[in-house]
C-alpha cells in the first residue's frame, strides 16, 4: 500500500454509448458529405436520375396518355408490358452507366483519403487511445462508400422502377411490378459489387500511404486502367481474352444491369453484346476479395499503430 | 493526509521490440495527484506509457490500471486520457468538431460531447478559437489542444508524454497550473519528460527509468536520502559567512566548507548527524543561520547520482 497526499477521484465517465464503429462511419460520411468533390458528384447523379426519370415518363406515362399504343404493343397489353419493361430496363442501364463513372469519381477524389488523411493526420493514436478496436476502426471506414452509394446509386433506381410501375396504364401497375420484380433484386447486386469493389480498392489503396494524393492517383489508374486493358481484352479470342476482358472494375460492378438488359436483345447483336460482358461469379469474387483486402488491411494498419507511428 | 490505493500497478513489467529490449523488469506504483516519469530519450518512457495505455501488449509482467489490464480493454480506454508527444490533429477540421467527434468515441452522446468538447477547449484556453481549423494552430495552441482531447471525457487516469515541449514560458506556466488542478482533483496524473526541472516543477513524486529499467522511486527528498555514498550538498545562509564556516568543520561527516557572499556552502557525508548538530549549535545559540537550503536535491542531482 502506498501512502498518497491526496484522495482518489474515481471516474465518473460514460461506459455506455453507441458502438465506435457506428461514430466512424457518421463522422466519415459528414466528413465526405462537406467536401465539394461530393456536392458536385452528388448534384450530377441527381441530374442524371432526373433526366433518366424525365425519358422514362415520356416513353412510358405520356407518350401511351398522348399517342396512344403503337407498333408491337398496339392493343395488347403484354406487348405494352414488355416494352415498358425494356424501356426501364434501358433506363436503369443508361443511369447505371453514368452512375459507375460517378462512383469511380467519388472513390477516387474521396475515398482514397478514408484513411490516408488520418495517417497523414497522425489520428490513429488518438483514436486507437480511445475504446475503439481495430475491428471497429475498419468497419466504420468500410461502410461510408456503401452507405453514400446506397442514397446516391440505390435509391435513385428503385425510385425510377416504382415510377415506372405508377405511370402505367390504369389497372397495370401491380402487373408491371410483377414483371420487373427483378429489378430491385439487380439494384441490390449492383450496389454490392460497387460497394465491395470500391470500398475495398480504396481503403487498400487509402491504408498504404499518408498521402491522399498518391492513394487517389493509384485508385484512378486501377479503375481508368481496367477499361484499357478491357479493350485489349476485346480483341483477343480464347482464355487470355476472357481474363483480360474481366479487369474493368466499372465493367464488373455493371455486369448484373447490362446482362438484364442484354438479355432482352436476340440474334447475333445479343450474342456478340452478352460475349463481351466480365463472368458474374468473377465479378463477384473480385469485389467480395478487394473488399476482405482492404478491410483487413485497415485492421491490420490500426493494429500496428504503436509500432509504427 | 489520506491513504489511497494505488491506481497503475507496474509488476515485473517487460517490452521486446524484436531482438531490442524496450523495457526490462519495471516496477512501479503509481496513485492520484502527480507522478513524473523521468529519463533520458530512450529510457523506455514511451513504450512504459503505451503499456498503461493499452496500446502495447506487455511480453512480460503485468500492468493493471483499476485493477483491470488495459491492453484491448475498453473498459479502461474509457477512463484513460493522453496527450500523446507528437502531434496529431485532423487539419481540415474546427478544433470543436474534432474534440466532438472523439469524446463521442469516448461513449458519449453527439450532444453531451458537444458540450464536453467546449468545456474542455476553455478550460485550456482555446474558448475563443472553437471553430478555427486545428492545422492553423500554433505550436503552443496544439499542445493545449492536445491536452484538451485527453481531457474531454473526464478521465481519472491522465497520461501526458513531454507535455510542455515547444512552448514558450507563458504557455507552459498555463498548462502547468492546468495540471497541478488535476492532480488536486484527485485523479491519477502521470507526466513523462527528459527534462528534470519541468517535472520538478509539476511532480512531487517521480519515477526515474534509465535504459529500460527503474532505477528509483518516490519523492525527490526519499531518492536523495536512498543515495548515501554521495556526500550531501548543504546551503546555509547568514551574515557572518566566515565565522559559520569556521563553526561547521567540527559538524559530523564534513568533507569541505566554502563561503560564499550570503553564507556557507558545506559538504557531509553523515546528513542526519550532521542536521541534528546544526539544530544543537542552534538551540544553544552558537550559529546564526537564516536559512538552510539543499544544495544537491534537486531532481538533476538525483538523476546524476542515479546514472553514476
Amino acid at each position: 500500500m502506498t501512502v498518497h497526499a491526496r484522495g482518489y477521484r474515481p471516474y465518473s465517465g460514460s461506459f455506455g454509448g453507441p458502438p465506435a464503429w457506428w461514430v466512424i462511419l457518421q463522422a466519415n460520411v459528414a466528413a465526405v458529405k462537406a467536401t465539394k468533390a461530393m456536392r458536385v458528384l452528388s448534384l450530377l447523379l441527381l441530374i442524371i436520375a432526373s433526366c433518366v426519370s424525365i425519358l422514362l415518363y415520356v416513353q412510358i406515362g405520356l407518350g401511351e396518355r398522348v399517342f396512344g399504343r403503337s407498333g408491337s404493343s398496339a392493343g395488347s397489353p403484354l406487348s405494352a408490358l414488355w416494352d415498358n419493361r425494356k424501356a426501364l430496363l434501358t433506363g436503369l442501364q443508361i443511369f447505371y452507366t453514368a452512375a459507375t463513372t460517378v462512383v469511380s469519381l467519388l472513390a477516387i477524389l474521396t475515398g482514397a483519403g478514408l484513411v490516408a488523411d488520418d495517417l497523414r493526420a497522425r489520428a490513429l493514436t488518438l483514436l486507437m487511445v480511445r475504446p475503439v478496436r481495430p475491428f471497429d476502426y475498419a468497419l466504420g471506414k468500410a461502410l461510408v462508400l456503401p452507405w453514400l452509394l446506397v442514397t446516391r446509386a440505390a435509391l435513385p433506381g428503385l425510385a425510377m422502377w416504382v415510377l415506372a410501375g405508377a405511370w402505367q396504364q390504369p389497372g397495370e401497375t401491380q402487373a408491371f411490378w410483377e414483371a420487373t420484380s427483378a429489378v430491385p433484386g439487380l439494384i441490390g447486386t449492383y450496389l454490392l459489387l460497387c460497394a465491395g469493389s470500391y470500398s475495398g480498392l480504396t481503403l487498400l489503396l487509402s491504408a498504404g500511404t499518408s498521402r491522399r494524393g498518391v492513394a487517389s492517383a493509384l485508385a484512378a489508374a486501377v479503375i481508368f486502367g481496367g477499361l484499357v486493358v478491357r479493350g485489349i481484352g476485346w480483341r483477343m479470342a480464347g482464355d487470355e481474352g476472357h481474363l483480360l476482358r474481366g479487369m474493368s472494375l466499372m465493367d464488373n460492378v455493371q455486369e448484373p444491369i447490362m446482362r438484364a438488359s442484354v438479355e432482352m436483345l436476340t440474334g447475333r447483336f445479343a450474342a456478340a453484346r452478352l460475349e463481351r460482358l466480365p463472368d458474374p461469379t468473377w465479378a463477384a469474387a473480385l469485389a467480395a476479395g478487394l473488399f476482405v483486402l482492404g478491410f483487413l488491411r485497415v485492421w491490420q494498419r490500426a493494429r500496428s499503430v504503436e509500432v509504427s507511428e | 493526509m489520506s491513504v489511497a490505493p494505488p491506481i497503475i500497478h507496474i509488476e515485473r513489467l517487460s517490452k521486446w521490440y524484436g531482438d531490442v529490449l524496450g523495457l526490462n523488469e519495471v516496477t512501479a506504483e503509481i496513485g492520484p495527484g502527480v507522478t513524473g516519469l523521468l529519463g533520458p530519450n530512450g529510457a523506455g518512457k514511451s513504450t512504459l506509457l503505451k503499456l498503461v495505455c493499452g496500446m502495447l501488449k506487455p511480453s512480460l509482467g503485468k500492468v493493471t490500471v483499476a485493477g483491470e489490464e488495459p491492453f484491448g480493454n475498453p473498459h479502461v480506454m474509457r477512463r484513460l486520457g493522453l496527450c500523446a508527444e507528437q502531434d496529431a490533429a485532423y487539419p481540415g477540421l474546427g478544433a470543436w468538431e474534432v474534440l466532438t467527434y472523439l469524446t463521442r468515441l469516448q461513449g458519449f452522446t453527439k450532444a453531451a460531447a458537444r458540450d464536453l468538447a467546449r468545456r474542455a477547449l476553455e478550460r485550456v484556453d482555446l474558448g475563443q478559437v472553437l471553430d478555427r481549423s486545428v492545422g492553423t494552430f500554433s505550436k503552443g495552441m496544439r499542445q493545449r489542444f492536445k491536452l484538451a482531447q485527453a481531457l474531454a471525457h473526464d478521465p481519472d487516469v491522465v497520461v501526458l508524454d513531454e507535455p510542455l515541449n515547444g512552448l514558450d514560458p507563458t504557455g507552459r506556466r498555463a498548462l502547468s497550473d492546468v495540471i497541478h488542478e488535476l492532480g488536486d482533483e484527485g485523479r491519477c496524473v502521470v507526466v513523462s519528460s527528459h527534462v528534470l526541472h519541468e517535472v520538478e516543477t509539476l511532480a512531487r513524486r517521480s519515477v526515474f527509468l534509465f535504459q529500460g529499467r527503474v532505477l528509483a522511486e518516490g519523492t525527490r527528498e526519499e531518492i536523495r536520502r536512498e543515495l548515501p555514498e554521495h556526500p550531501l550538498h548543504v546551503r546555509l545562509l547568514t551574515s557572518s559567512p566566515r565565522a559559520l564556516a569556521q563553526q561547521l568543520f567540527d559538524a559530523p561527516g564534513v568533507m569541505r566548507v566554502t563561503t560564499t557572499v550570503d553564507g556557507v556552502e558545506a559538504l557531509t557525508t553523515q546528513a542526519e548527524a550532521f542536521f541534528e548538530h546544526l539544530q544543537a549549535a542552534a538551540g544553544r545559540g552558537e550559529l546564526r543561520v537564516t536559512a538552510v537550503l539543499p544544495g544537491d536535491e534537486d531532481l538533476e542531482a538525483v538523476f546524476r547520482y542515479l546514472t553514476r
